[in-house]
């Protein structure tokens, strides 16, 4: 990869959940672009606040379950109507109720297959490396730090003045990420 | 925390002038209807209408305890409304005092003496028998009458107090409660429901018609909810998001209706066995089975693709008409599971059947708003307390 900026980012840690809201959407409304937050749970409104485009994981998923939904179907009626008819209790051999909780099991199947696997692709995982892991107190992530990160390849980037805006957002500390 | 009082009068007025007619018509209508048509449709008509209304009653029971043990955002707005659903259920207890004194007979074939002849039904005679049918009726009654008084009295010292033990109390009550709740309406929905063809049985049964009932509720209190947003003191409170979680746990409830359902009729259809067979025979042939139909399309495949749409969710204008499609669909399916049990031929539907569920919402509708009338539409204090994700819904009250 070809590093065309001398730092990877900076990364300003904040004491909570509600700050790290609240500096979100400064840094989106200041007009930054290339921005991303780390949290160890889940925060309702975070993705609006970064103004992150809408997750196509649905989408993703309302598709496996339908390829997984006619799957069951159509492979138990050619195994059992067309390629291997079989007489059970003298019920015709393309009996749908039959079939309902086989081709229901594959829907949720593939439905749940799409919702792991798209996820992981749409987030380029496994990834293990990533410039963030380089500032020390990013292992609170995974416990009680709220990190909010902006890439200097952001075109409104500009370290002196990032730096000083992110400062005064009320951070815990801010720190430079190499790449 | 709330501070603010929210009364429902202001958007709920429309409403009662429109039940109070409703109640009028319809039950005017209905008793012409047992004077000059007949005696015995009026009593059948007058029976299906009483249980989906009292229906709703016991699903907002159900959703009111569940509510109290999960916790959950979704509750803080919808409580007060079940808790006045809920408290209908001693009057509509009252409206089945006619169906035991005089209607018996023409609702109920194993009431008649003589019916419960030959093996099978001689032995269930020591079950269904009227003294004791009425026994279970009346202990229904007051354990469910006991169990929404402890709620919403408790509920109601909670506004005045702000003893947050008290949450602790309906938490704790809620869950053996669902337990009573449970068993209770098994055997309720048997003699209610099922009995009215005393040869079947299910054993998910119970389940199945207690799911209807609690969707037929989650459905109306949300078009409920939608009307006090629009037009009343809800709109500085309710959000998009408020009515995407509704949607979605419409959508769970729609989703276990029908499989409760499904599971039913697999395993009756697989098994083909002469005794339960029969009773899907009569429900998939001939006028019978179109509104089988209906209820596969409109109870569940039509509401299910709906509700897959968040903004469809997060629009509660447009999740109101989902709503009452659902709500709809759950009485035309309490019908498609008792009516045919008296017209095992082929359809019969009477105009009594129209009128009679519109009278008794309206005696419903004119209950719930008596219930909801007087007291802050809004609980003063939810748990959790504290959790921001929490306070943010609150923190809009007052705005």
């Amino acid at each position: 990869m070809k590093l065309q900026t001398p730092i990877y980012g900076l990364l300003a840690e904040f004491p909570g959940e509600h700050e790290l809201l609240v500096a979100s959407r400064a840094v989106r409304d200041a007009g930054y672009r290339k921005i991303d937050a780390y949290t160890p749970v889940p925060v309702n409104g975070l993705s609006e606040a970064l103004g992150l485009q809408k997750s196509r994981v649905p989408l993703l998923v309302l598709c496996g379950g339908m390829i997984g939904g006619a799957t069951g179907l159509l492979l138990q009626y050619w195994s059992m109507h067309i390629y291997y008819p079989l007489n059970i209790g003298g019920r015709p051999t393309d009996s749908w109720p039959a079939f309902i909780p086989a081709a229901f099991e594959l829907t949720i199947l593939f439905a749940a297959f799409a919702a792991v696997f798209g996820s992981f692709a749409l987030n380029q995982l496994p990834q293990p490396y990533h410039p963030v892991f380089n500032v020390r107190s990013f292992e609170k992530v995974s416990t009680d730090g709220w990190f909010l990160a902006i890439e200097a390849s952001d075109p409104r980037f500009d370290y002196g003045p990032t730096r000083r805006f992110l400062e005064s957002l009320g951070p815990v500390e801010v720190s430079d990420v190499d790449h | 925390m709330i501070t603010t009082e929210y009364r429902a009068q202001s958007g709920l007025r429309h409403v009662g002038n429109i039940a109070l007619v409703g109640a009028l018509v319809g039950l005017l209508l209905l008793t012409l209807g047992a004077l000059i048509d007949d005696p015995e449709q009026f009593w059948r008509s007058y029976y299906i209408a009483w249980l989906y209304w009292t229906g709703i009653a016991l699903g907002s029971l159900g959703i009111l305890m569940i509510q109290h043990i999960s916790g959950g955002v979704w509750g803080a707005t919808l409580r007060r409304l079940l808790e006045s659903a809920a408290l209908t259920l001693p009057w509509m207890g009252l409206f089945f005092i006619p169906v035991a004194l005089f209607g018996l007979h023409s609702i109920f074939e194993w009431s008649h003496e003589g019916f419960m002849v030959g093996e099978v039904l001689s032995q269930k005679k020591v079950y269904l028998n009227v003294p004791f049918f009425l026994a279970r009726m009346v202990a229904y009654f007051v354990i469910w009458t006991a169990l929404v008084m402890l709620l919403t009295r408790w509920s109601r010292r909670l506004d005045g107090t702000g003893d947050m033990r008290l949450s602790g109390r309906m938490r704790g009550l809620s869950a053996p409660g669902f337990v009573v709740y449970a068993i209770t309406m098994t055997l309720a929905t048997v003699d209610l429901v099922l009995s009215l063809d005393p040869e079947f049985f299910s054993t998910i049964w119970g389940a199945l018609v207690t799911i209807s009932f609690i969707l037929a509720a989650f459905s109306l209190m949300i078009i409920v909810l939608s009307l006090l947003t629009d037009r009343g003191p809800l709109r500085p409170v309710m959000s998009s998001e408020h009515f995407l979680d509704l949607g979605k746990l419409m959508l769970a409830f729609t989703i276990v209706w029908t499989y409760f359902s499904f599971s039913q009729f697999i395993i009756i259809w697989s098994a083909n066995l002469p005794q339960e067979a029969v009773w899907y025979t009569v429900r998939l042939s001939g006028g019978w089975g179109w509104m089988g139909l209906a209820l596969l399309l409109f109870a569940f495949v039509v509401p299910f693709l709906l509700l897959l749409s968040r903004p469809l969710k997060e629009s509660h204008r447009a999740l109101v008409i989902v709503a009452g499609v659902v709500a709809f669909m759950q009485y035309i399916n309490l019908f498609y599971l008792s009516v045919p049990s008296w017209h095992r031929d082929g359809l019969h539907i009477s105009w009594m059947d129209f009128v009679a569920p519109i009278g008794f919402g309206g005696v419903w509708l004119l209950l719930f708003s008596a219930m909801l009338r007087g007291r802050p539409i809004l609980p003063l204090y939810v748990l959790p307390e504290r959790h921001p994700r929490d306070r943010r819904e609150l923190t809009h009250v007052g705005n």
